[in-house]
């Protein structure tokens, strides 16, 4: 059952897939969450058992091997007034970890987290703006929660995000919709939360809504090999153990 | 800004697979609201002015809307057609904009940060209010808005035809004029942004402007 703060990428991790794997094993949760980093609490995932995979390897090198889907990442586009907040120098704490950066001409920052980051203080200096970001913490659009969080973040909402639809959130949604051309209903209807992905969850210069195929899933473990140092002491402790268990057999 | 829980803002966010072309973004914005009111006004200042129009279907069955477009310099220009009567626009402390609607165009200014309107209480506050909501106390040919803080006959007048105006009786008679009144956001990420000023660059709207959209 998915608690409040988990997304595809923090249960794969907690459970040694990657993502993929994991998404790729729920074609239910895919039907009902089209963006596998926003799930709802209470969402159902089923978590497939782990694979063993072998790879052979000379024994007189050292081998590393970098595991999948760590870092996640964290991209944010930061915006004043419908423009972008281009070229600002920005710091992010994370776990006491500090992150910083310049954003891009498109107000655009990036950055790997660990994959349970699950708060941060985001600053922006030369704006003056401080953030205190939950990451993971986003439900779906089509969740009032959702869509109170991303008016939120769009500047349409003050108030607090209760997952009810109050009149603070129907004034937001009537904002909304009448800042971008749409029928103004104050209610949560398709065509609004369509909207709200584009402008919240999906690069304004690719308009395109992220498509929903399942990405390619991984064969086997999820630790793939990349031969880049030897270290022989690693290897013969291997060595070793592979020994005691050809006797055990 | 102080290190204080209380000046910092939550924001929930996605944690993003690698592979993942999703984004986060936070605007940093408050919205002005412009309402489109009867003038002079219905009791219920609340009324929109199109909501009486637009709540009808034309004769195709189409929903009525009106077509709008607003200019800011340095953004691509903003065509859209509203159903409600208000109009929702990002216009920053002291920027300007041009919003056309039924073929007037209307300069809006927003007042700087920290400008707010005086007290209702104060000859200075009345005077401001009147003036926002086109009772206006210039006369022919003063450039200046006449808000002076003293209490003289321009001011009277206004207040007159305001307190004359503000009376039962049908909207849209013979003498009603089209009028913005403007409402604006506290947000808490923008201290101290508490006023919007508005003053239109060609006054009023054309009683066949209105016809047009009343009788299509």
């Amino acid at each position: 059952m998915v608690q409040e703060g988990d997304c595809v990428t923090s249960l794969a991790d907690a459970n040694g897939l990657t993502w993929q794997t994991l998404w790729n094993h729920n074609p239910d949760l895919q039907k009902l969450r089209k963006n596998p980093n926003a799930l709802l609490p209470g969402d159902v995932i089923l978590i497939p058992a782990r694979r063993l995979r072998y790879e052979d390897r000379p024994t007189d090198q050292v081998h590393q091997f970098v595991r999948l889907g760590v870092p996640a990442k964290f991209r944010l586009i930061l915006e004043q007034y419908d423009e972008p907040l281009a070229n600002k120098r920005w710091s992010l704490t994370v776990d006491g970890k500090s992150y910083s950066g310049t954003t891009d001409g498109t107000g655009l920052l990036e950055v790997g987290l660990p994959p349970q980051a699950r708060s941060g203080r985001l600053v922006v200096p030369d704006e003056d703006l401080q953030y205190d970001l939950s990451f993971g913490y986003l439900d779906p659009s089509d969740a009032i929660s959702g869509a109170q969080a991303r008016l939120q973040n769009l500047g349409f909402l003050d108030g607090a995000i209760s997952g009810q639809m109050d009149d603070g959130t129907r004034d937001a949604l009537l904002q909304f919709q009448t800042a971008h051309g749409l029928k103004a209903t104050g209610e949560l209807d398709d065509p609004t939360i369509s909207e709200l992905e584009q402008r919240h969850d999906n690069p304004h210069s690719q308009p395109q809504p992220e498509s929903n195929d399942p990405p390619p899933e991984v064969p086997g473990e999820e630790d793939q090999p990349e031969e880049v140092v030897v270290d022989e002491a690693e290897d013969e402790r291997r060595f070793q153990e592979m020994a005691q268990d050809d006797e055990e057999d | 800004m102080a290190d204080d829980a209380a000046q910092r803002l939550q924001r929930r966010v996605m944690r993003l697979a690698q592979e993942s072309a999703f984004i986060n973004t936070i605007n940093v914005a408050d919205r002005v609201k412009i309402h489109f009111v009867w003038f002079p006004g219905p009791q219920d200042p609340s009324m929109s002015l199109v909501d009486p129009i637009l709540g009808a279907l034309d004769a195709a069955g189409n929903e009525r809307t009106v077509e709008y477009l607003w200019q800011r310099t340095g953004l691509p220009d903003v065509r859209r057609t509203m159903n409600t009567g208000t109009i929702v626009l990002t216009l920053p402390p002291g920027g300007k904009g041009t919003l056309t609607v039924f073929d007037t165009s209307w300069e809006l200014t927003r007042a700087a940060n920290g400008v707010t309107l005086d007290g209702k209480t104060t000859m200075n506050g009345v005077q401001q209010r009147l003036d926002r909501l086109g009772y206006h106390l210039r006369t022919p040919g003063q450039v200046s808005p006449g808000i002076s803080g003293a209490e003289n006959q321009a001011t009277e007048a206004a207040v007159i035809a305001f307190q004359a105006d503000y009376r039962p009786g049908p909207v849209g008679g013979p003498s009603t004029r089209l009028f913005i009144r403007g409402e604006w956001n506290s947000n808490p990420e923008l201290p101290g942004w508490l006023d919007v000023n508005l003053s239109a660059t060609n006054g009023f709207v054309t009683q066949g402007a209105l016809d047009a959209v009343a009788k299509p």
